[in-house]
């Protein structure tokens, strides 16, 4: 078993009840684990809702979570994988400040090379809509800081089908 | 027709079977309390309700049925949180009502108003919040489900004060109300079964680990045969206690930190271990890499999350204990065991090593022969023991024999002091017919102690044998043994006067000044219809042994106090 902690990815199908996330979130906390993002949206089925989760730990201890979380009569399932094994996306919002000649320019060309968005373009302001791999946003996000400044930023987090 | 939320709650609990109820009332609970007053269920009146919880799970622990305790909102749901993880960590299945606040006032910090929820999430097996009246018969169905299948727990339902009073058409239903939870227990894999027979017959030093999986399961009867048929010798965890006669000659009793050496020994020497219903706990196995290192483990357990969680396992079995023991014995029917004759002579030769030097003088009035002599005057299968926490709890471990399951009630995990004292009232509600002592020590008892006047005033007379040394004892033995008898905060001073504390709640209060006294006065309480607190002084310079220290392995038991 992989005593490497990488960034996991936990997949629960739970009942659209209040108390069902805290209740997930506090097995996972008493454990000492960081929740690095969260996404909860509904399924096609009414009153069910499905709940990804982003850690960062090892197998054994991504084991132990997921038969923790098993137990909770609220949950109907849980999966958990490496989210390398994973098609994961996730979306990202970003706002930049463009005051210096040439940012704009800079940052369309980088929109076009990362197959992003832009959603609202104003006189000092562009906003980007980007979505890709959690890999591919940090990237993004990385490059536009270089060209100009970064005002306001909303990230997703990832959510995850199985290959 | 329309019947108000509280009414709905009166029928529910008569549905589950109720016929008791340990609680405290308070503004938040007031329309169910007014509902009690037209039904037959018993109200035991609590004071405190850390107690009711504790008596709850004490009805639950000696009768296998759930026990159920009332409190009010705050303050009242509060203070059930302790025995609520206490029977959340010995897998107690109790249901806590408790009153809230009115729906448009949550949220508003109004008066007597705490998050129960929020509270007691971790430390139930599950809670849940009414929020209309019509919802309480499917929640209660699914409280008691939830509470007393798999592996039991505790359940908590919070109910807004305006619920119980709401008029609505209510409708009685056997739904449950949640799709996540299967009451029956796991499929059985029958191959690990086979494979287990396999190893078990294959053995030559077979051991068997007993817990409170066991007892629950009412597996019992399965655990002997079993163990008679491999002529394996069974050790317990300290919830295992009575899931094998202790006097049986196959039974090496408790092991782990206050084990007994022999059968920690025994757990370093085997081949194969067959753990059946423990979570392998850190007082029993002592350090988790090193327990019962070069054997075989075989791990039989109702609860998935206690595969691997402490102890690594070469065999995994996931089942209810007394379906998996019925396949396992069905199975080694059909193969032939191994003679058994060398490892039973070295568990004779191990037991027989330990024993000498141990055997003391009985007259004096020490911890050991207080026990025994309990031993003696207690029949098997009409008495339950219950324990405080600390060095009473472990003396008991190790000097009393549980002869049947459900006599012998203590708090394993979470180590509550003052458990002893209401989870024996509990017990004596569940079965007035046994004789019930709790075995305490005075800095634990004194932590429950006003819940004599329920005892008086209900009518349930227990007897209360109190282990006193004036000391908080286990708390002073680790300050003699790892802080260099530096003692700090450990001196009781022998205050109160037990027997007049006793007899100022009109319970009788008696100390014994010798063995023959104490006999006497014991064999008098139990003929006696009112609690008796029987205050035992003994020298605090007693210590329990044996002994592996913290963070130890069981090899590393001390038998007896170290030279110093």
């Amino acid at each position: 078993m992989s005593q490497k902690a990488e960034p996991r990815i936990l997949v629960m199908i739970v009942e659209d009840k209040p108390g069902v996330l805290y209740k997930v979130s506090s097995i996972i906390r008493r454990r000492g684990i960081n929740i690095d993002a969260i996404s909860v949206a509904t399924t096609t089925e009414p009153g069910i809702s499905k709940m990804t989760f982003l850690v960062n730990t090892d197998e054994a201890t991504i084991e132990q979570l997921t038969r923790q979380i098993e137990k909770v009569p609220t949950v109907i399932s849980v999966g958990s994988s490496p989210l390398r094994n994973l098609y994961s996306k996730e979306l990202a919002l970003v706002k930049v400040n463009v005051s210096k000649p040439g940012e704009r320019e800079a940052l369309h060309t980088l929109v076009a090379k990362f197959n992003a968005r832009i959603i609202e373009e104003k006189a000092f302001t562009l906003t980007i809509e980007v979505v890709g791999s959690p890999e591919e946003v940090s990237a993004f996000i990385n490059e536009v800081k270089v060209i100009a400044e970064i005002v306001d930023l909303s990230r997703s987090g990832p959510i995850a089908l199985s290959r | 027709m329309l019947i108000s939320g509280a009414e709905a709650i009166v029928r529910s609990l008569k549905r589950e079977g109720v016929k008791v109820i340990f609680g405290i009332p308070g503004g938040a609970v007031l329309p169910l309390y007014d509902a009690l007053y037209d039904s037959d269920i018993r109200h035991i009146l609590g004071r405190h309700e850390q107690c009711v919880a504790h008596m709850a799970d004490g009805y639950a622990r000696a009768s296998g049925k759930p026990g159920v305790c009332i409190a009010t909102s705050g303050p009242g749901a509060t203070n059930l949180v302790t025995g609520l993880a206490t029977a959340y960590m010995d897998s107690s299945p109790v249901v806590a009502l408790t009153g809230q606040v009115a729906r448009h006032m949550i949220g508003r910090d109004a008066f007597q108003e705490a998050d129960i929820i929020g509270i007691v999430t971790p430390i139930t097996k599950y809670c849940f919040q009414i929020t209309s009246a019509k919802e309480i018969p499917k929640v209660f169905k699914t409280a008691f489900i939830i509470a007393s299948t798999r592996r039991p727990g505790p359940v908590l339902i919070d109910i807004p004060v305006d619920v119980q009073r709401e008029q609505a058409e209510i409708v009685f239903t056997d739904e449950l109300d949640t799709k996540g939870y299967d009451p029956n227990p796991p499929r059985v894999d029958i191959d690990k079964v086979k494979k287990a027979a396999e190893v078990l017959a294959e053995a030559e030093r077979p051991l068997i680990l007993s817990g409170g999986g066991v007892i629950s399961s009412g597996a019992h009867v399965e655990l002997l045969t079993l163990a008679e048929m491999l002529s394996a010798p069974v050790v317990t965890s300290l919830m295992g206690k009575g899931s094998i006669p202790e006097d049986h000659p196959l039974c090496l009793g408790m092991i782990g930190m206050h084990g007994k050496a022999y059968a920690n020994y025994a757990v370093v020497e085997c081949d194969v271990l067959l753990a059946i219903g423990t979570r392998f706990a850190d007082r029993t196995t002592g350090k988790f890499d090193e327990f019962a290192k070069g054997a075989y483990k075989i791990h039989v357990d109702i609860d998935l999350a206690e595969i691997n969680k402490n102890v690594r396992v070469d065999l995994p079995i996931v089942g209810d204990a007394k379906e998996v023991l019925r396949l396992l014995i069905k199975e080694l029917k059909k193969r032939k065991s191994k003679s058994r004759d060398a490892w039973l002579n070295r568990i004779k030769e191990l037991r027989s090593a330990f024993e000498q030097g141990v055997e003391e003088q009985q007259t004096a009035l020490k911890p050991s022969s207080v026990i025994k002599l309990l031993n003696k005057l207690l029949e098997p299968g009409k008495s339950i023991v219950t324990t405080g926490v600390g060095q009473n709890q472990m003396w008991s471990a190790l000097h009393y024999l549980a002869r049947a399951p459900r006599s012998f009630i203590t708090s394993g995990g979470l180590g509550t002091m003052g458990f002893g004292f209401p989870a024996a009232l509990g017990a004596k509600v569940a079965c007035p017919d046994k004789v019930v002592v709790d075995i305490d020590g005075d800095g634990s008892f004194l932590m429950t102690e006003q819940d004599l006047a329920t005892s008086v005033t209900e009518g349930i007379p227990v007897i209360v044998v109190i282990l006193n040394n004036s000391s908080l004892g286990m708390v002073r033995q680790w300050q003699h043994l790892m802080y260099k008898r530096r003692f700090i905060a450990i001196d009781l001073r022998g205050v109160p006067d037990f027997v007049k504390l006793a007899q100022a709640y009109g319970a009788e209060g008696v100390r014994p000044g010798s063995l023959e006294e104490l006999e006497k006065a014991l064999k008098e309480a139990m003929k006696c219809e009112v609690t008796t607190v029987i205050d035992v002084n003994i020298s605090p310079e007693e210590r329990v042994f044996p002994m592996v220290l913290p963070g130890r392995a069981l090899h590393e038991v001390l038998a007896s106090e170290p030279k110093s």
